[in-house]
Order: structure tokens, then C-alpha cells, then sequence
């Protein structure tokens, strides 16, 4: 569903995403991770075609992202960690104007369906301005999953969501991918990539430095025994080489 | 502690004026720079040599002036409005970072007040430097640093008031005194002494006996009469003692001046300080929403602020049909801030019904009539050259969001014909609107003062351009913006100084040049329409066949422009030009 081939991004002389190759299947959860800077937005970005990646392909659902943007965008979503609303639009209208733009014919019905199943039936005349933050968050996913999506790109999914909004975001990805989505997230939260994703992406510096599947990466880093936790494979896929004294 | 504070102070500003020196070395950042100081030098420092403008050249001549009384006058307003208007409980605006690290800190509430006094005094500074600049009188005149004195004593005295009103508000609410008790009280009280002054000035000092109302100088005296006896005379003291140091003409009677002045700000400096009054809650509030504002700017959003409550839609979104429709359903509800179809609806009816009853009161309501179409043809005109401007829901409002629309499977033309159309609509509305008053104007016999009737074939031609012609007035900015977003700054904590100044100009000249260069096919559809017609005598069509030609070649251009505007969308990549 998802593929990539050597996608690079480069913002004048610094690469930012530098020749990356994987897949996605339906069903998976591809968990994104890397320090700070390791180009894990930048990837969504280019993924979700937000930004035009400066080489490399990217088929969506067969689609290609940069000679059918149209095409490929029809069937993802992109949710990500600070939710970007309309400020002039209520929580209704947001469906409204999402469902003209994928063409979501019952957008009334799946509209009340999602707006029940995220708690923001009795917001439905509100603004942005008037929800909480985790309200907030959930306007924007029922936005991202009006239209069905057969890809969603998740961006630090959990910020700002409480305990129970985490278990239901929790609950909501493993859902939709056993309904045969394919799912990346990107998240600097090992726990959640541990718990909930099929496969794994580590990143450094724009490169990919591990991946496939959770065991796959493990036995990659055998040294570190059998039961290794993914924080200790994690530190050890992106430790700084020790410098050499002169 | 107050070192500390000068290093805070200090520090903040020496890094922030290291930061846009190095950002110099940025073209687009020194381009702006050098076109911002040419600006700059043009307008303002070359009046620092040279002899100032106006007034400042000789100095004020007291005898003849007006300055005292307004000055005196405007100070009482100034400081009654700070007993009257203001609702909110005393609230010292600290940043974030400030409130996270002082409010904690060992530090006394009296000396988070003289750390906001300090940082005042910085913008006061500012201001007087900015007035004096603007009045082009330093270095001008040998009175300059005495009025840059005045400045300062005047706007310190005034903030540290604002302060202390502040503070003596926020007390009497603690006593149970409420925001109207405060205010009825004020009000009773001014009123009582403007009604006093009144009865006793009709006893005692009546008004002259002035031939002509419009005898400014009669008023002048008679005013300057009222203000300087009893009892009025005693209120406003104070305040002249405040604005004397500014109006002095020699350096003695400067420091005669200064001394009761600075009295008077010692006075202020000492009631604030001893204010004990609880402002750190009301202060983390108010930095709480300004943090809001600098979050929400962050992302791009326009410094307005968020809408209260949801607005109508325009009319009923359909899930199936042409995707513009939706943005222009969207931008249309957005618009609905600053452009109420309502309201221009009722300033239609009052207008209309004005010129019907002064078209029935003879030549008097013709002169009446035909300002109202003046006035229309005005706005009108003006409308299409900085229209485009003033209606921005497009690109322009939507950048924050930028990223969430490229999201959409649309064709990057198809976003951009559904941004233009939001404000091409509205533009077009209006400026119908208004061609429609000056026909109904002209119908009813108004002529334009001093302009010759204009026939009606041309207003007709006038309606047929208008939508193209906007068209093209606003695929420039909304080229513009996403060519070059670095520079099209609209948000709280963008980048300041000369060089962005510079930068904004150098985008509005730009736009200018492009703009100019657009209409010139145009102009020459128009001219082969028109003259060949008009050579031949059909004059009454020939406006309209030239305006078919100019709205072709419009449409031409307007279509070629949302094309590109859709490349420049599909390109767009707002993180590679931060």
C-alpha cells in the first residue's frame, strides 16, 4: 500500500531525508523513530505529499504521489500532533467542507457516526476556539477518517491526549489497521511503537539505520540478547560513533 | 537585583540586535535592509540635519497656539479614561519565560513592579525618539532636547498613573467595589463638575459675543478663558504642570518646568511602589492568552482574534460538485468577521432612501445626490487598485493551514481558483454595489460635483471589467505570498526591523510593477474595441465592445495566473523558507 523507493529531501545543501526504501502492507503499523532531526516529520511530509521529496518515488495504494498527486492523496490521511483547524469553522462545517473536498457522498452519516464514536456529538456547533486540546485532536481525526482512508500518517499521535484519549488513540490504530489499513507513526514514544506496531523504521540523520519487522530489528541487534527492549536497541541503532582522542 | 535586571534587559537586546545583524548575510534580509534605510532615510533621518518641518522650524509661538489647551485637555481625558474604561484586574504583562523564572524566584513583588518599570521606560524611550523623529524636530531647533524631555516626563508620569489606576482598581474590586460602581461613580463625578464649570460659567464668565461660529480664534480665547479660572483651573493644574516642561521656549524656564514635573512623577512612582496589590493570577493570565496569540501566530495565523461564536454559511455545501465551491464556501464564513452581507444590505437602503428624499427637496438634495455618487464613484475607483488588499481571505489568511490543504487530492488550480474566489466575489459585490448607486443616483438627477455625467454605457463597461480586472488584482499578492512567504509577514512574532520593513516594500512595489505591466493587454483589447467604434460614431456601444476585449484579455491572464498560482501552491514548501 505504502512504497518507497530512494526518497531524499534536501533543503539547499542539507539532506534532510537521504535515500530511504521501505513498504507498507495493509494491516501494518510501521512505527517511525529517530532523535530529534532525524527527518521523521520530513518523511511523513513527503509521504503524505505535503512537500515534493527532491528524489525518489512514492506510490500510494499504487498510486505515484509526484505524477498522480490527486490519485494518491484520495486515499490517506495525514493526522499530526498539533491538530490544524479552521478557527472559523464549526466542528459541522469542518465535515462538511472535508466531505466536498474526497467527494464523501453519506458524509452525513459516517460524519455522526465518527463525531459518536469520538465524544464530539454535542460539540457539533462549536468552534475550534471552544474545544480542549484533546477535543481539539479528535476533530481533526474525525476529519482524517471521514473519507476512509486506506493510509494513515500518524505524527506523535498521543501529544496531548489524556490517559483514557491515549488508550482509545491506542485502540483506534490497532483498529483500523486490522481492517486493513497500512499505518505509519512517527513518535519519539518507544512504548507505544513496542506496543502497538508490526514493523519498524529507525532513522539518523535522514537515513534509515534499521527496520522490518520488531524481531527482525531485534535480531539485528542479537548483541544485545533475545528480550532486548526497544529503547536499549533504539540508543544503541543511533549512539554517536565514540571519538577518536588525538 | 535590579543588575539582574538590567542584564536580562540588556542582554535581550544586544542578542536580539547580534540575530538581525547576522541575518544580514541573508540576500533577501540585506536587500530588505537597504531598501528600509532608503525608505527610512527619505522620510525621516535627513530632517535630523537638516531644518525641521512645519512648526518645528521656528518653534511654537504660545500667544497663538492652541497646543497648551489641547495638551492639557487630552492629558485629562487620558488619565479619566483610566478611571472609567479598563474592566480588567491589575495585570503586569511578563512573558512566559519571565513569569517561569522571576515569579518563583526570591524576588519581591516591589521589585517585579520596578522590573516592569524598567522595561517601560525602554518603550518609552522608543516613543520619544519616534515622536521626535517623526516631528522631524531633532537637531532642528535649540528647543529639541527640551521638548524629547517633556516627551518623556509626560508618557512616564502618564504610564506609571496607568499603573497605579491599575492597582487602585483592582483594590476597590477586592473591597467588593465593582467595575460599574467604579465607573457610575467617575462618571457622577465628572459630570457634577462639568455641570458646576457649566452654571458657573454662564453666570460668570458668558460667552463671548461672537459674529462668526466659525471664528476659531474667538472659541480659542474664550476656551483658554474657561480652562484658566476656577474652578476648572484647579483640576487641570496637575496636568499643566506635566505638560510645561515641554512647552518651555528657554532652558530656565525648562528647568522652572522640570522641577514640579518630576515632582509629580515621583509622586506617581512612589503610589505604585507602595500599591501592595496581588497581580501575579490576573499577570499569568493575561500571558497565558498573549502566549495563545504568539502559538497561533507561530503557525501562521493572522493576528485576529479567534471568532466567538460559529456564523452562518453562506449557503448549503453539497458533498458532490466542484471542489472551489467549498473554499469559497469556507472563506466566505471566514470573511463574515469584517464583511457582513447584512450591513451593506442596510447601507444600501439608508442610501438609497437618503437620495430619494433630497432628490424631493429640490437643487439642494441634487448637491446632496451627487456627493452620494462622488463619494460611490470614489470608492469605487480606489476599490480597484487596493480592494485586493483589504479582502484577504485567500492564501494570504489561509497559510497556517497551507499544509493541511495540500493534503487534499485536488489539482493545485483547483485550490488556487478556490481561494481567488472568496474575495473576487466580494470584491465584485461591492463594487456592483456601488456602480448600482451611481446609476440610481444619476437617475434621480444628481450630477457629479465638478465631473461630467458619465454615460451610462461606460458604467456598463465598468460592470462588465470589475470581476476580471479583481481577478488580476488579487492572483498577484496571492502569487506573491507563496513566492515569497518569508516576506509576507502577517504574524504576532515574525521578524522585525528595517530590513523587513524593507522587504514588505520591496513586495508591494513589486506587486505595483507587475500589476502595471498586466493591464497593458488590457488596455489595448480595450483600444481596439473602442476606437474603430468610436471613429465611426457608435459611441454608445463602443465602451462596451472595448470592455468585452479588456474582460478577454483579463480572463486570459486571470486564468494564466491561477495556473501558475496552482504550481506555486503545488511547490510550496513553507518549512524551506524558514
Amino acid at each position: 500500500m505504502i512504497e518507497v523507493a530512494g526518497l531524499t529531501k534536501l533543503y539547499d545543501q542539507f539532506v534532510a531525508v537521504n535515500d530511504l526504501s521501505f513498504a507498507v502492507r495493509a494491516g501494518e503499523v510501521l512505527g517511525l523513530v529517530g532523535p530529534n532531526g532525524a527527518g521523521k516529520t520530513t518523511t511523513l511530509r513527503c509521504l503524505a505529499g505535503i512537500i515534493p521529496p527532491t528524489r525518489g518515488a512514492i506510490r500510494i495504494c499504487g498510486a505515484d504521489m509526484i505524477a498522480d498527486p490527486v490519485t494518491a492523496k484520495r486515499h490517506l490521511a495525514f493526522l499530526s500532533d498539533e491538530p490544524r483547524l479552521f478557527e472559523y469553522l464549526t466542528v459541522r462545517q469542518h465535515l462538511e467542507f472535508i466531505a466536498r473536498i474526497y467527494r464523501v457522498a453519506d458524509a452525513e452519516q459516517l460524519g455522526t457516526g465518527l463525531l459518536t464514536e469520538l465524544e464530539l456529538s454535542d460539540k457539533i456547533d462549536s468552534l475550534p476556539g471552544e474545544l480542549s486540546r484533546g477535543m481539539k485532536q479528535k476533530l481533526a481525526i474525525a476529519c482524517g477518517l471521514l473519507h476512509s482512508p486506506s493510509v494513515i500518517f500518524f505524527d506523535e499521535p498521543l501529544t496531548g491526549l489524556d490517559p483514557l484519549g491515549i488508550r482509545r488513540m491506542k485502540d483506534s490504530i490497532v483498529k483500523r489497521a486490522r481492517a486493513g489499513a497500512a499505518i505509519v507513526i512517527s513518535s519519539h514514544l518507544l512504548h507505544l511503537v513496542e506496543e502497538i506496531c508490526t514493523h519498524l523504521l529507525i532513522l539518523k540523520g535522514g537515513r534509515k539505520v534499521a527496520g522490518g519487522t520488531l524481531a527482525e530489528v531485534r535480531r539485528q541487534f542479537a548483541e544485545l540478547g533475545d528480550g532486548a527492549r526497544l529503547e536499549e536497541i533504539f540508543l544503541r541503532a543511533t549512539e554517536e560513533p565514540p571519538k577518536i582522542a588525538l | 537585583m535590579i543588575h539582574a535586571f538590567l542584564f536580562l534587559i540588556s542582554r535581550s537586546f544586544l542578542n536580539r540586535t547580534k540575530a538581525r545583524l547576522k541575518r544580514l548575510k541573508k540576500p533577501k534580509y540585506l536587500v530588505g535592509a537597504i531598501f528600509g534605510l532608503a525608505y527610512l532615510y527619505i522620510y525621516f533621518f535627513q530632517f535630523l540635519f537638516m531644518r525641521g518641518r512645519g512648526a518645528a522650524k521656528g518653534g511654537i509661538n504660545m500667544d497663538d497656539s492652541i497646543l497648551p489647551l489641547i495638551g492639557v485637555v487630552a492629558l485629562f481625558v487620558t488619565v479619566a479614561s483610566a478611571w472609567i474604561f479598563p474592566h480588567a484586574r491589575a495585570a503586569l504583562v511578563f512573558s512566559e519565560a519571565e513569569i517561569a523564572f522571576l515569579f518563583p524566584a526570591p524576588i519581591s513583588r516591589r521589585m517585579l513592579v520596578h522590573f516592569k518599570l524598567l522595561r517601560s521606560q525602554i518603550a518609552i524611550l522608543f516613543t520619544v525618539l519616534l515622536l521626535t523623529l517623526l516631528t522631524g524636530r531633532l537637531f532642528a531647533n535649540s528647543r529639541a532636547w527640551m521638548q524629547v524631555l517633556g516627551w518623556w516626563v509626560m508618557l512616564s508620569t502618564l504610564s506609571l498613573h496607568f499603573l497605579g489606576a491599575s492597582f487602585a482598581r483592582t483594590m476597590l474590586m477586592e473591597h467588593g467595589i465593582s467595575n460599574w460602581i467604579r465607573r457610575a461613580a467617575v462618571i457622577v463625578l465628572l459630570a457634577a463638575l462639568l455641570g458646576a464649570t457649566f452654571l458657573w460659567a454662564r453666570e460668570t464668565l458668558p460667552m463671548p459675543a461672537i459674529d462668526n461660529v466659525m471664528d476659531w480664534k474667538a472659541w480659542r480665547d474664550y476656551a483658554r478663558e474657561l480652562l484658566a479660572t476656577p474652578p476648572l483651573s484647579y483640576l487641570l493644574y496637575p496636568f499643566r504642570l506635566m505638560l510645561a516642561p515641554y512647552l518651555a521656549q528657554t532652558p530656565l524656564d525648562f528647568g522652572r518646568a522640570m522641577l514640579p514635573a518630576l515632582g509629580i512623577m515621583a509622586l506617581h512612582y512612589v503610589w505604585v511602589i507602595r500599591s501592595n496589590v496581588a497581580f501575579e493570577e490576573a499577570s499569568l493570565a493575561v500571558s497565558q492568552r498573549f502566549a495563545e496569540r504568539v502559538a497561533a501566530a507561530r503557525q501562521g495565523k493572522a493576528l485576529e482574534s479567534a471568532p466567538k461564536k460559529g456564523r452562518r454559511a453562506p449557503f448549503r455545501l453539497g458533498a458532490i460538485g466542484p471542489a472551489p465551491m467549498a473554499f469559497l464556501w469556507k472563506n466566505l464564513i471566514s470573511a463574515q468577521a469584517s464583511f457582513r452581507p447584512r450591513m451593506l444590505l442596510v447601507v444600501i437602503i439608508l442610501v438609497l432612501f437618503m437620495a430619494v428624499m433630497a432628490a424631493n427637496s429640490g437643487p439642494r438634495g441634487a448637491k446632496v445626490i451627487g456627493t452620494v455618487s462622488l463619494i460611490a464613484f470614489m470608492v469605487f475607483f480606489w476599490s480597484l487598485f487596493i480592494g485586493a488588499q483589504f479582502v484577504r481571505c485567500d492564501f494570504r489568511k489561509d497559510l497556517a493551514t497551507m499544509d493541511m490543504m495540500k493534503l487534499y487530492p485536488l489539482r493545485g488550480w483547483q485550490v488556487a481558483a478556490g481561494e481567488l474566489l472568496a474575495p473576487l466575489t466580494i470584491l465584485t459585490v461591492v463594487q456592483w454595489l456601488l456602480l448600482t448607486i451611481i446609476v440610481i443616483a444619476m437617475t434621480l438627477g444628481g450630477a457629479l460635483p465638478g465631473l461630467p455625467i458619465l454615460p451610462l454605457s461606460w458604467i456598463a463597461a465598468a460592470f462588465i471589467i470589475t470581476p476580471f480586472w479583481n481577478g488580476l488584482t488579487l492572483v498577484i499578492p496571492n502569487s506573491a505570498v507563496l513566492l515569497f512567504p518569508g516576506w509576507f509577514q502577517t504574524r504576532a512574532d515574525a521578524p522585525q526591523g528595517i530590513e523587513v520593513a524593507g522587504q514588505r516594500l520591496l513586495l508591494l512595489f513589486g506587486q505595483l510593477l507587475v500589476f502595471a505591466v498586466a493591464v497593458l493587454p488590457a488596455g489595448a483589447a480595450f483600444a481596439l474595441g473602442f476606437l474603430p467604434l468610436r471613429m465611426v460614431g457608435a459611441e454608445p456601444i463602443a465602451p462596451l465592445v472595448g470592455a468585452v476585449g479588456a474582460a478577454l484579455a483579463l480572463g486570459v491572464e486571470m486564468a494564466l495566473g491561477i495556473w501558475l498560482v496552482g504550481k506555486l501552491f503545488d511547490r510550496f514548501d513553507l518549512a524551506g523558507e524558514q
